[in-house]
């Protein structure tokens, strides 16, 4: 339907030229290095720099007595500490020095003496009340709930019940790009370089530790090397400290982290423990679900309880259950912090309920498939919310399923090689899973979801566009680019993004929930509308221009409708419009419409749409070595009116690779809070032989909300790969992996069980 | 002491520490900083540049052991504003998103290119399996390096 754009920003990023944080040279700059906590919970008592200060080149020691404005906020983690740690990680000082080098080396000589305290790692010890406190008087954050139903009806009106416990490990974005940030001091404000997932949110922090108000710091981001959730608050914290040594020694400051500091502090996705209990009919109809979760929220707050309220929210998957309750406890551990991570909260329950749709299948004896197809919502169903959903295309996404990846013809095939090698050490196996996920952040949002863009026509006939949003990689930019080009029906190439600059642009939130689409590009849609009622107006006062007339926009064109014999040039219109001494700039602001959730009933709109997907994957699993290979993996989606098809596939094999991670090998482990694979050679991410063959399939559903009809897509990829390779592993082993990462270890552990049946 | 070498075909000599690694001479001194430090142990790839033409991992390269030798970065591949083979069909199947590994994924691409013209897809993929993306789930990469193949003259 659309013209393919290229990315706009593909040229600087292919030839070396795109400017990373890390990349950036000031006159003058200074750097600084992080000293941290050593000990997972306990005060510090002293902090001796002597060594430290005596080295060539080092300028000087802070602590949080140097900050200004607010070190410590409530529950969040520190700019630096004023005495108590609770992670081995915590900030506690920065070395400054003339060069990294010099203020590395130098980090490494302070020496702390603390007080420690009992440190907690264990989410169900934590939970105790004997239990060390972290923040307050109970490690329990916040217990949040829904109730759809009455669930004890619904499995009263069981045949069958089904039982299982999951767990979720914890995995971490490890976006190539190491955090960085510079910090440059201004006569009148602060200037920030740095890659931001939420600038506006950077920028906040940043002014209130120095303590000066908003506009006395600008961010202008550094190109992003990748966020998956990521940059958010964790350069904010950056970004505060950069922003302190370059404000008290009146210089350019940077400070880039090592791949060993971006893992120790670099926040992770939240380990989840979770108890199902489901309940159906002989003939698979689904009556009832309870779901008891436990989120490892780690030391500190950040958005666990919004990333908990999405878990509960989709809890009871893409299903029609008509009596659901979920609790889910958010609980602290002197652990790394947990937060935001491409799924956000999707991904756990996602692979929890997936997993026990296959053993409740087997329970039934009836086909995986078959049982998500029967119970699989449809337009006018309650969801477990109690919303009435419309738009709903899980159906089509599982019927696509069973096509493409020839279901019946697959699962027969692999019986019989695994009947004709059963001798061999492979073993073939086939899984599927399926979800919905709400889109853009919901009613249990910080604030309200809105954003801002400005689009301006320049007088030979370019356009500019002013965004708030970041580009992580996910495209944003050229989705822009996309609407602009269509509404004013204008070639591409007219048409330039702006590096995000807080100075320039309208807040407009963090780029979370795979929102940039729907919220970004709503905005960009009034904002290009807006131009062209100017450009209307002005062309109404033409002679050949009847009253009412329809003008189309297209092929730099712009024509009446009701006669095509007559028209303008684009190029001739805009000269119009400035002849006139009118201007084209147009402001667009879009805010989703409003939800509500009932907190204490545990019911309400949570989203204003749901996006839909299937998956299925292909496994051949070594029994010898416990080695998983991915043979093929079919991904459906619904993503709407896709914006740019090549964009859509890059989401969709990225976020299989990630989710093959969480699969199979990633798991960030800690010993007594201390991670010991802090680096990519013992914290294993898929490479390029590690992915199989990714088929990416397309259903376009028009959104009736999103941008010419499109939906968010990055997150609700990555969150049912899991699921579909350990249920494929699980059909290979028959025997149920219900704990990730399916590694080699679980999986041998499998084989044997399978054996043993 | 001084390091003599050939940078993108310009012999180029520079002061250096001893113990310097190549990719700092590179971004520092050089202010070649299409290279990138991802993680500093030869695991990523993202600071991948061509010596001698075979392809290294300058974070673990001595500067000091790089001396008469012969280096290509991304920066020296395409010629002003007319891009490679193989970066042209890094655009034509959007083969990239944040970019950060892209350098060191297009220069592996290109040299495996160079010493297998003819390569297939395994060697492809072999060739850039020491080059971690965590975006594009490498799919697009192979792709692109693949359809080069046949756009190389020379
Ligand atoms: S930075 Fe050299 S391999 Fe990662
Ligand atoms: S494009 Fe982001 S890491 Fe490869």
């Amino acid at each position: 339907m659309f013209q393919e754009i290229p990315r706009v920003d593909v040229k600087a990023k292919l030839t070396g030229r795109a400017k990373y944080a890390d990349d950036l040279q000031f006159p003058n700059m200074i750097y600084a290095a992080m000293v941290r906590s050593t000990i997972a919970h306990g005060d510090v008592l002293s902090i001796d720099a002597t060594k430290a200060l005596s080295q060539d080149d080092v300028l000087g020691i802070l602590t949080w007595k140097d900050i200004p404005g607010l070190s410590n906020k409530g529950k969040e983690r520190p700019v630096l500490v004023e005495s108590r740690v609770r992670f081995i990680g915590d900030g506690i000082a920065m070395v400054v020095a003339k060069s990294q080098k010099a203020a590395r080396e130098a980090a490494k000589l302070v020496e702390i003496r603390y007080q420690p305290l009992a440190a907690v790692f264990d989410v169900k010890e934590s939970m105790k009340k004997t239990a060390g406190w972290i923040h307050g008087r109970s490690n329990v954050e916040t217990i949040i709930s829904m109730q759809h139903g009455h669930v004890e009806d619904g499995f009263e009106e069981a045949d069958v019940i089904y039982e299982e416990s999951v767990s979720t490990q914890r995995v971490q974005h490890a976006a190539i790009e190491p955090e960085s940030a510079v910090a440059v001091y201004q006569e009148d404000h602060m200037e920030v370089y740095c890659p931001p997932k939420s600038p506006f949110n950077v920028r906040r922090v940043v002014a209130e530790t120095l303590d000066v108000s908003v506009n006395k710091v600008r961010l202008i981001s550094a190109v992003v090397g990748g966020s998956f959730g990521g940059k958010d608050y964790d350069m904010s914290l950056l970004a505060s400290r950069v922003a302190l040594v370059a404000k008290r020694y009146q210089k350019p400051c940077k400070m880039t982290y090592t791949r060993e500091e971006s893992i120790m502090e670099g926040t992770k996705r939240h380990p989840y423990q979770i108890d199902y209990k489901i309940g159906a009919k002989k003939d698979g109809t689904l009556t009832g679900l309870s779901v008891q979760m436990v989120s490892d929220a780690g030391a500190y707050l950040s958005k666990s309880a919004m990333v908990a309220w999405r878990s509960c929210v989709e809890s009871g998957g893409p299903y029609r259950i008509p009596h659901v309750k979920t609790d889910i406890s958010v609980v602290y551990t002197n652990q790394i912090y947990s937060d935001s991570l491409r799924g956000f909260g999707s991904p756990q329950v996602d692979f929890g309920l997936e997993v026990v749709m296959d053993g409740l299948a087997e329970r039934l004896q009836m086909d995986p498939l078959a049982l998500r197809l029967k119970n699989a919502l449809q337009d006018g169903d309650v969801h477990a919310t109690g919303q009435v959903l419309s738009g709903v295309s899980i159906e089509k996404c599982l019927l696509a399923l069973k096509d493409k990846s020839d279901y019946e013809q697959t699962r027969k095939r692999i019986a019989s090689f695994n009947r004709d090698h059963a001798s061999g050490p492979y073993r073939l196996g086939f899984g599927i899973a399926a979800l919905h996920r709400g889109e853009a952040l919901g009613a249990g949002g910080e604030g309200i979801d809105t954003a801002g863009v400005y689009v301006h026509i320049e007088k030979d006939g370019s356009v500019i566009i002013y965004s708030g949003l970041s580009e992580v990689g996910q495209g944003c930019q050229t989705m822009m680019v996309r609407i602009v080009s269509e509404i004013l029906g204008i070639h591409s190439s007219r048409i330039r993004v702006t590096t995000l600059d807080t100075d320039y642009v309208p807040d407009s939130g963090p780029t979370v929930a795979s929102r940039g689409t729907v919220i970004a590009g709503n905005a960009t849609v009034l904002a290009a509308e807006e131009l062209k009622t100017k450009i209307t107006e002005v062309l109404s006062q033409k002679k050949w221009f009847k009253k009412n007339a329809e003008l189309v926009f297209q092929n730099e064109t712009i024509t009446l409708r009701h006669n095509p014999e007559v028209s303008v040039s684009y190029q001739d219109a805009i000269k119009m419009v400035f002849s006139q001494g009118e201007n084209l700039y147009g402001h667009g602001w879009w805010s989703a419409p409003k939800l509500v959730w009932d907190w204490k009933k545990g019911q309400g709109d949570a989203y204003f749409n749901y996006v839909y997907g299937a998956c299925g994957c292909e496994v051949k699993v070594n029994i010898e070595t416990g080695k998983t290979d991915i043979v093929r993996f079919v991904a459906v989606h619904d993503v709407g009116t896709a914006l740019n098809i090549e964009e859509v596939y890059g989401q969709i094999c990225g976020g299989v690779a990630m989710g093959i991670g969480y699969g199979l090998t990633e798991e960030v482990q800690l010993r007594e809070g201390k991670i010991i694979n802090d680096n990519f050679d013992t914290y294993l991410m898929p490479t390029a032989m590690d992915i199989g063959e990714i088929e990416p399939v397309i259903l376009q559903e028009h959104s009736a909300i999103g941008p010419l009809g499109a939906k968010g897509l990055g997150e609700p990829v990555t969150s049912i790969v899991a699921p579909a390779i350990t249920n494929a592993i699980s059909d290979a082993l028959q025997s149920r992996i219900v704990d990730l990462p399916a590694d080699l270890e679980r999986v041998l552990a499998h084989v044997k069980k399978g054996d043993a049946r | 002491m001084t390091l003599n070498m050939v940078v993108n075909r310009k012999p180029v000599s520079v002061e250096i520490e001893p113990y310097a690694r190549l990719l700092d001479v590179l971004r520092t001194q050089l202010k070649l900083t299409g290279a990138k430090e991802g993680c500093g142990i030869g695991e990523c790839g993202a600071c991948t540049v061509i010596l001698d033409g075979e392809t290294v991992d300058s974070c673990i390269t001595l500067a000091a052991s790089c001396e008469g030798k012969s280096i290509e970065t991304i920066e020296g591949i395409s010629d002003g504003d007319q891009l490679h083979p193989v970066q042209q069909a890094f655009v034509e199947h959007n083969a990239m998103q944040c970019g950060f590994c892209i350098p060191g994924l297009v220069l592996s691409g290109k040299n495996i290119l160079d010493k297998y013209p003819e390569a297939d897809r395994e060697r492809i993929v072999e060739a850039i399996s020491g080059n971690l993306c965590r975006c594009t789930g490498y799919k697009q990469v192979v792709d692109a390096i693949e359809d080069a193949k046949d756009k190389i003259d020379e």
